[in-house]
């Protein structure tokens, strides 16, 4: 049988087993339903690829440890292991004591203003829309539900689940959210011209 | 013809999470329903400048997982 066509149970027993290609098959199904799941917390592909990293390390530990149990749901279970890391590290980031420079400035700041600066820079020579930078003008609760549904793949169902909110909240989010890009893709072709 | 159908509703249309009942009669509906049909053109527009970008981990991420895995499960590689 393919391992492709084996449920996610399947392929958890067979890691176990000591057949290490199972785990990768179990990593690939389920990488961007997790990354997206980061990224809509941490808004910052570097830090996203971090958590995403240690999400499924601590999660192939816990699998070792005999520690996994959630009723076969391993989608369910990875996501929420990935959004609560991804909580923690903002709240962690949050409390981190300011270093200010001589005249007071958040030296903090200067690496954010770099890093933005990085990744705009990406984006200009990937030739790409800047859609990117109008998903984070949006809402924070609009932007996690554009990431999750559209490069994370996930039901709205899932999203509902992921962020604990109802179906028809996630599918109101994402009704804004839409509504607004479509705003602003208005706006900035009216610019242009 | 009056739209009875919402952007919620065209949302689960695009994104395939509609039953099949309600499938068939978005589908019906667009054929013949012309501001329906505009707005699932806008909706698809939209969308589709999100499809410009692709979000996916880095291929180096998932080889230090891989590795990762690899090395626990066989500590004798170590």
């Amino acid at each position: 049988m393919k391992k492709t066509s084996l449920s996610d149970n399947e392929l958890i027993l067979g890691y176990l087993a000591g057949n290490d290609s199972c785990f990768k098959t179990l990593l690939l199904r389920h990488k961007n339903k997790v990354f997206s799941t980061i990224y809509a917390v941490v808004n910052d592909r570097y830090i996203a690829e971090e958590i995403f990293q240690e999400t499924f390390i601590k999660a192939c530990n816990q699998i070792r440890d005999c520690r996994y149990s959630d009723d076969g749901r391993f989608n369910r279970w990875i996501v929420r292991i990935a959004r609560n890391m991804s909580i923690d590290y903002l709240r962690k980031a949050k409390n981190k004591p300011t270093i200010t420079d001589s005249e007071g400035n958040d030296i903090f700041s200067y690496l954010i203003i770099k890093q933005d600066s990085a990744e705009d820079s990406i984006i200009k020579r990937e030739d790409k829309s800047n859609i990117r930078n109008l998903i984070k003008l949006l809402p924070v609760v609009q932007q996690e539900v554009i990431i999750m549904r559209h490069y994370g793949d996930m039901s709205f169902k899932e999203i509902a689940e992921a962020t604990q909110v109802s179906v028809n909240t996630a599918l109101g989010r994402m009704r804004y959210a839409l509504l607004n890009l479509r705003k602003m893709l208005i706006q900035q072709e009216m610019n242009v011209q | 013809m009056e739209t009875i159908f919402t952007l919620e509703d065209l949302l689960n249309y695009y994104y395939n999470e509609s039953s099949s009942k309600e499938k068939e009669a978005i589908l019906k509906a667009l054929k013949s329903d012309i501001k329906l049909k505009s707005e699932y053109e806008k909706l698809s527009s939209t969308l589709a400048k999100l499809s410009e970008l692709s979000l996916e981990p880095s291929e180096s991420s998932i080889e230090i997982i891989l590795k990762s895995a690899a090395k626990d499960q066989h500590p004798e590689l170590q």
